[in-house]
């Protein structure tokens, strides 16, 4: 017998959130490209909005309506800044893997420490 | 009796949608799934009596985000793109829209009086929570308009850009 109850309350949703979250984690931990990164990211965006809704609409406040609202502006804002990045990115070293992004990292073999000096 | 019979459908299907990711290899059909995903986010954000979220979810984030990605996932693998200095031409016509905006902030800092707004029916109505926007929020409404026009600015420069590669 299927229990009626449990699609009918609040945890229908946390449940939907959760998968969301859980497919953005996928992807973000499966691929190593940069761009898939930022789309993970913004999954896992989405599914946290959907839990700021359902506690909105279950508890009776507007203001976590007003959260996602600008939670998904600034997220699409952040996504289109992000692609551009990427895109500049891959324009420099013409690759998007994120393990090559090494640029930074101390070049111990160069002897470029201080300490070498 | 209607709504768990929903929920539960909607359920399944992000169950199978989450399935189907799995077993995807190709990146673009994962990210087909993705995008039906948040389609049906946005149905859910319905069952939420938000109907507002429900059109900025399927026309802002679906409609116009996600396929912008989907354009990038198909020219990622081209060398199209080349390094390129912005020019100050560029800079200054994109500089317009931006005092444009500047401008119609202050009158609205100016003019606007925020005014107290008490929910009359029903809260999670599009009319209701329209009224609380513009009576209440109107600044972070316009701030947030302001925001959505940097995205539009970035792309105006790239493609003044990669017009002038040509």
């Amino acid at each position: 017998m299927i229990n009626y109850s449990f699609f009918a309350g609040e945890k229908v949703f946390y449940l939907i959130a959760s998968i969301i979250i859980l497919s953005g984690f996928y992807l973000l931990f499966t691929k190593k490209n940069l761009l898939l990164a930022i789309l993970a990211l913004e999954i896992v965006f989405n599914g946290i909005n959907l839990m700021f809704a359902t506690v909105s609409f279950y508890y009776g406040d507007l203001t976590g309506q007003m959260i996602v609202l600008l939670s998904l502006s600034v997220a699409a804002v952040s996504f289109a800044i992000g692609l551009i990045l990427v895109l500049n990115y891959y324009r420099l070293k013409r690759s998007l893997n994120i393990e090559g992004m090494t640029e930074l990292r101390e070049r111990i073999e160069d002897g470029e420490r201080d300490g070498n000096n | 009796m209607a709504r768990p019979l929903f929920m539960s459908i909607f359920l399944l299907m992000f169950i199978a949608l989450f399935l189907l990711l799995l077993r995807q290899k190709k990146v673009v059909y994962q990210f087909l799934v993705y995008l039906v995903m948040m389609v049906l986010l946005g149905i859910v954000y319905l069952f939420l009596g938000s109907e507002f979220l429900m059109a900025f979810q399927i026309i802002v984030y679906a409609g116009a985000i996600l396929v912008m990605f989907l354009f990038f996932l198909y020219l990622y693998p081209e060398e199209e793109f080349k390094i390129q200095d912005i020019k100050n031409s560029s800079l200054i016509k994109t500089l317009i829209p931006s005092l444009l905006f500047v401008i119609i902030l202050i009158f609205i800092l100016f003019t606007f009086d925020v005014r107290e707004y008490e929910p009359s029916a029903s809260v999670y109505s599009v009319k209701e929570l329209a009224k609380l926007i513009y009576n209440q929020y109107p600044l972070a409404i316009f701030l947030l308009a302001f925001i959505l026009t940097y995205p539009m600015i970035a792309i105006y420069l790239l493609m003044k850009g990669s017009e002038s590669d040509d």
